[in-house]
């Protein structure tokens, strides 16, 4: 009836049974949700039960045995005991925890286990007290329970199925696959049916089941030899240094009397093996090159090229099939290197499971390449290489070239047989022969630089010569225009230059006491300020002109007698040979100043 | 403006070189030695760089098996050249082997390819300039008017506008790369370990249209996009030399 129940579930292949981490370590792994969902919607969650139990239930003192807690609610909602009274005989720790799901009357069941790990230290009857575990955020009683030790020797002492694992013998390096034996041993009264999927606890490695590794064997239990269920559990160090392993499973084993799978229909009690520890080192330097962390022992067929003839141009699958033992399902192929004559494609690795490719024990990957020529070519070889961890060594495992028979890339066309032509030449069978242009006697074009003019910043600036020129041009007519439209710019242009001259000699006659020249300077320069407003030329003007044209802002009378003063003593000079009074002109010369800066103002 | 038409026409004027300067290239290529013909013409292509060394530069390459360097020679030719008939010719050859794909050029590209390409830019400027000046001489001297100078204008305007397509088709080529060597992966992304999402042949060309980094952004013949590393691809249009031989 158990083998019936647990193949519904799908038992014997472990599809309803896991096994977690130890109890110790807190809250559960929460179940897979969609498993979860689909048992809860089937689940009576109503009735929680807890029970415990001792295995075996008399023990030998000094011996480990299993103290199983196992709670009828879903790992997610349960919480291991956090703390067992036992009496102080019983030395108690705790181990791993697993579920998996019955039935009962009102339909499927979740069983949650927890295992604790007891070491009696005397014989007698020893009493852990009742207790309680959390389930589905209640307090569930676990009843007392009593475990009998008798002293070592006491004949008639029904012993527990024991599950170990061997370390098998070798170098451990990281990323190698270890294939671990675990072994249940049945306690000599062939109880012991089946052994469920097998788990490793811990988070130093990566678990692989590998299946159908199954068998029974003879072993050595305590001095006695005994049935034996052996699998094999791979495992793979993810780091270096001194990693424990802890295996566990579900045991299929006929009921010993009172135990909790009389009182639970369909359970299978967990067990778990004491803890392995595996020295893990890294991986030592040299490595070949090719390789892609390929660890054990290989060997490489000779590779196959297919189709075959190809033309030039058309794909070929270069298949490399590399056969051993060691982590071969994890194979990352190599790169093959680029050559002339193909263009090559990164490898396709094998699809097929890696459990399946390890069980072939060949994992087959393959490379796309497109040949460049005719003829026949070699496929380039391809650096590859393993470690293998018995000799401590990088091993060379080149995946050779092959030969391939490449015609030319079209139809009608054929490879040419030249040493000096390794591309593929068309010839047209129809056609003469399409050669090459054939080479130029001379050099006729030249040129510089290839970039165009267009980029280079020189010929922008050239543009910049014809475009100043041009400008130069339109601006130039462009003023003259302007200035003949407007004379008395001009007038003011050359009154204004007038001014400046007549200015600096009236300064240099003062300096020098020159009174002749101040009066001639000073008239002059009262000419030029104010020729512009009357557009005559200022040689013309006389004194009435300067007075007529002085501006209102000039305080008068003095400007005036100013001009008169000056005008009257040119002219004593120029008719009469009669020079001034040099004393009294040249005391003019702040108040002649200040009226050419007023005049001058005007010529702006 | 016969400055600048002048200066346009340098590059159909005949390169330096004695009517036997290619000799000693012609001769090794003839006795099959092909690496030492290239050899020979990528010196005169350093020395003073010509159409026609490209183009025989080319051929060696194409016969010793360096088809990246035979493209991107041809190419040039074309480029420095465009009545290159001989680089045309071998190109025309090389693209019927079905090797790669032919690169097809935009509208605007192929029209630039009447003309060489800095003739193009001394036309449009040259025109714009007599245009320009047809337009503003006659007020500035007071010349006569006559329809003359107004009709040639329109015409200087007329072929300025011509031009305009021509310029954009040799902006466009000069974004024309060739691809250096077989294998050279178009990556997903500009890093060194991006997917690479197909390999190019040598001597493929594509158009670069960004850079970023190391890496062109590049549409191949067949329109997929992806990344190139700079150092695998020649510019047509640029000035580096092909390191082989």
């Amino acid at each position: 009836m158990i083998l019936t129940l647990a193949a519904g579930l799908g038992w014997a292949g472990g599809g309803a049974a896991f096994a977690q981490a130890p109890a110790g370590n807190g809250a559960n792994t929460p179940l897979d949700p969609t498993i979860s969902q689909l048992v809860r919607m089937g689940v009576a969650e109503g009735g929680v039960t807890a029970d415990a139990e001792f295995d075996p239930p008399v023990a030998i003192v000094g011996q480990p045995l299993i103290f199983r807690v196992v709670v009828t609610a879903s790992p997610e909602s349960t919480a291991p005991p956090e703390k067992i009274a036992a009496p102080p005989e019983l030395e108690i720790h705790s181990g791993g925890s697993g579920h998996a799901i019955g039935f009962n009357v009102q339909g499927m069941q979740f069983r949650t286990t927890f295992i604790f790990w007891v070491t009696p230290r005397t014989a007698g009857t020893f009493t852990i007290p009742a207790f309680t575990v959390s389930a589905n955020s209640r307090a569930v009683p676990v009843p007392a329970k009593t475990l009998t030790v008798v002293p070592a020797g006491t004949p008639g002492v029904m012993r527990a199925p024991r599950m170990q694992v061997e370390a098998p013998a070798g170098n451990y390096y990281i990323g190698q696959k270890i294939s671990v034996p675990v072994t249940v041993l049945d306690p000599g009264d062939n109880s012991v049916y089946g052994l469920g999927v097998l788990k490793g606890e811990g988070d130093d490695f990566i678990y692989e089941t590998i299946p159908g590794s199954q068998r029974r064997t003879m072993r050595d239990y305590d001095g006695q030899q005994v049935s034996a269920l052996q699998d094999n559990l791979a495992v793979v160090p993810v780091r270096a240094g001194d990693l424990k392993l802890v295996a566990q499973a579900m045991v299929v084993r006929r009921p010993p009397p009172g135990s909790l799978q009389t009182i639970l229909p369909g359970y299978q009690p967990l067990y778990e093996s004491a803890t392995m520890v595996i020295h893990v080192q890294h991986l030592p330097p040299g490595a070949l090159p090719g390789f892609t962390g390929l660890i054990g022992r290989f060997a490489v067929l000779p590779p196959v090229a297919a189709p075959q003839p190809v033309r030039a141009g058309d794909p070929i699958d270069l298949v490399v099939t590399v056969t051993g033992e060691g982590n071969l399902g994890r194979l990352v192929p190599p790169r093959c290197p680029e050559s002339p004559d193909w263009q090559v494609f990164p490898p396709t690795p094998d699809k097929t499971p890696a459990m399946l490719i390890e069980q072939q024990r060949s994992n087959i990957f393959r490379y796309t390449l497109i040949p460049q020529r005719a003829g026949l070519l070699s496929t380039p070889n391809i650096p590859f290489c393993y470690f293998d961890p018995d000799r401590r060594t990088y091993v060379n495992l080149t995946i050779p070239s092959a030969k391939v028979q490449v015609l030319p890339p079209v139809a009608g066309m054929e490879a040419v047989a030249d040493d000096h032509l390794p591309v593929a030449v068309a010839v047209a069978s129809a056609e003469p022969p399409l050669p090459l242009a054939g080479l130029a006697a001379r050099p006729e074009h030249g040129a510089g630089r290839l970039q165009p003019w267009q980029q280079r910043g020189g010929f922008w600036l050239a543009q910049l010569a014809p475009a100043l020129v041009l400008g130069g041009l339109w601006y130039g007519d462009r003023r003259r225009r302007y200035l003949a439209a407007h004379p008395e710019v001009v007038r003011k242009a050359q009154a204004r230059r007038g001014l400046r001259r007549q200015l600096q000699l009236l300064r240099r006659a003062a300096g020098n006491r020159d009174a002749v020249g101040f009066a001639r300077a000073g008239v002059n320069a009262l000419r030029e300020a104010c020729a512009p407003a009357t557009a005559a030329n200022p040689a013309a003007l006389v004194g009435g002109d300067i007075l007529a044209g002085l501006p209102a802002d000039v305080v008068r009378p003095a400007a005036d007698q100013l001009v008169v003063t000056l005008f009257a003593a040119v002219e004593r000079l120029d008719l009469r040979n009669e020079p001034p009074a040099a004393e009294a002109l040249l005391a003019l010369q702040p108040e002649l100043e200040a009226l050419l800066e007023i005049l001058g103002r005007r010529l702006w | 403006m016969a400055f600048v038409l002048g200066f346009a026409l340098l590059g159909r004027l005949p390169a330096r070189g004695a009517n036997d300067a290619f000799a000693p290239g012609r001769t090794a290529y003839a006795a099959g030695q092909y690496t030492n013909a290239a050899q020979f013409f990528r010196g005169e292509l350093k020395r003073a760089p010509s159409a026609e060394g490209w183009h025989n530069y080319g051929e060696s390459a194409w016969q010793a098996g360096h088809p990246g360097e035979a493209v991107l020679a041809w190419q040039r030719a074309r480029w420095i050249d465009p009545y290159q008939t001989n680089a045309a010719a071998s190109l025309r050859f090389v693209y019927g082997l079905g090797q790669f794909s032919e690169w097809s050029l935009t509208w605007t590209e192929k029209y630039s390819t009447w003309l060489p390409v800095n003739l193009w830019a001394g036309v449009a400027a040259s025109s714009l300039w007599l245009a320009v000046a047809l337009g503003l001489l006659p007020g500035i001297f007071r010349w006569r008017k006559s329809v003359w100078p107004q009709l040639l204008a329109a015409l200087a305007l007329g072929v300025f506008v011509l031009t305009l397509p021509a310029l954009a088709g040799i902006q466009g080529r000069t974004k024309l790369a060739v691809i250096r060597a077989a294998n050279v992966p178009l990556r997903q992304t500009p890093t060194q370990t991006a997917q690479a999402r197909s390999r190019f042949a040598a001597g493929e060309m594509v158009r670069c249209q960004s850079v970023r980094g190391k890496y062109y952004f590049v549409r191949t013949a067949n329109d997929e996009t992806g990344w190139v590393a700079r150092d695998q691809l020649w510019l047509i249009a640029g000035d580096e030399l092909p390191a082989w031989p």
